[in-house]
């Protein structure tokens, strides 16, 4: 088994306990955040006027 | 048993459904979509990551909540997001589809293009103060803008909705000529889950003992490989598995191993 293939599994767990930490750093209000911006439509991105 | 192409045009179709389940207001979530989908889309259900990124720099904030999703996004499915799922990816797939041969154009893979994509479109979105590169997506011209014009009879046609019509003329003529154009080049999504192609937990893989090294498998690439080591390492690799019905010897698979 090469070095690289040994390391993988310990380089994922790394990645995913990095991405946990990020999420739940914020998500709470980010998510929210998020949210409005689905929820408003941007006519200006869109090139619409009304 | 379902062919793999089949079953890859059946997940591709109900992706669409599901990034369009937003209908109504309580369905629309501030969860991020997997894909390069528009949330100016009158149905949106899901928000678009790079437009997510672009408003958070715009506003000068660090966009934990985006950055950690796209990472586990990338670490299971790396590209497969692009590959099986991406909307503006089935509609690059149709006109190849249609198109019934090899690229028109014959340009060499070039990794980094899109990296630069990425990085150019941060960099005007926080210059600017504004998501800039939503004024001149060409998924937003064709899954909001045209869409928005239909059903919203409220707005009207300003300045960027013909701009928007002419990024998506262009961006059609490109897939016309070159297979995944958007994909291979250009797509800033499609740079942050290429860089976790060699360690995501679903992928393509090579088994190396198999190969007899016939380029079969590249004969019907949509990336264009010309390399079989390519094949669900690059950076620009889809993981679509075209290249598993290809394989005569069996030597591609879709790999699911947690540990290599």
């Amino acid at each position: 088994m090469t070095e690289r293939k040994r390391c993988l599994p310990f380089v994922r767990i790394a990645i995913f306990g990095l991405c946990l930490l990020l999420i739940a750093a914020r998500a709470g209000e980010e998510y929210e955040l998020v949210r409005a911006s689905v929820r408003f439509i941007c006519i200006n991105c869109l090139g619409l006027s009304g | 048993m379902m062919k793999l192409g089949n079953l890859r045009l059946a997940t591709q179709f109900l992706a669409i459904i599901i990034v369009n389940l937003g209908f109504t207001q309580t369905l629309k979530t501030g969860a991020l979509c997997p894909a390069f989908f528009c949330y100016g889309c009158p149905w949106a259900a899901f928000a678009c990551p790079i437009g997510t990124l672009q408003n958070f720099t715009a506003v000068g904030m660090f966009p934990y909540y985006a950055i950690g999703t796209l990472g586990l996004f990338g670490l299971t499915l790396g590209r497969f997001w692009c590959g099986w799922i991406c909307p503006f990816g089935t509609v690059q797939d149709l006109i190849l589809r249609v198109r019934r041969r090899g690229d028109l154009l014959n340009l060499p893979p070039v990794p980094w293009t899109k990296y630069l994509a990425l990085i150019a479109i941060m960099v005007t979105a926080w210059l600017t103060a504004d998501a800039f590169f939503c004024k001149l997506c060409p998924s937003g011209s064709l899954f909001a803008a045209i869409p928005h014009r239909f059903v919203s009879s409220e707005f009207d046609f300003g300045t960027f909705f013909y701009v928007h019509l002419i990024t998506l003329a262009v961006a059609i003529i490109l897939f016309v000529l070159v297979g995944r154009f958007w994909c291979r080049y250009l797509c800033p999504l499609g740079a942050i889950f290429g860089l976790f192609n060699n360690v995501s937990i679903l992928k393509v893989k090579l088994d190396m003992t198999k190969c007899t090294e016939c380029k079969q498998c590249l004969s019907n690439c949509p990336v264009n490989f010309k390399e079989i080591k390519d094949i669900g390492r690059s950076s620009d690799c889809i993981q679509c598995g075209k290249c598993i019905s290809e394989c005569p010897t069996n030597a591609i698979y879709i790999s699911t191993s947690l540990k290599n």
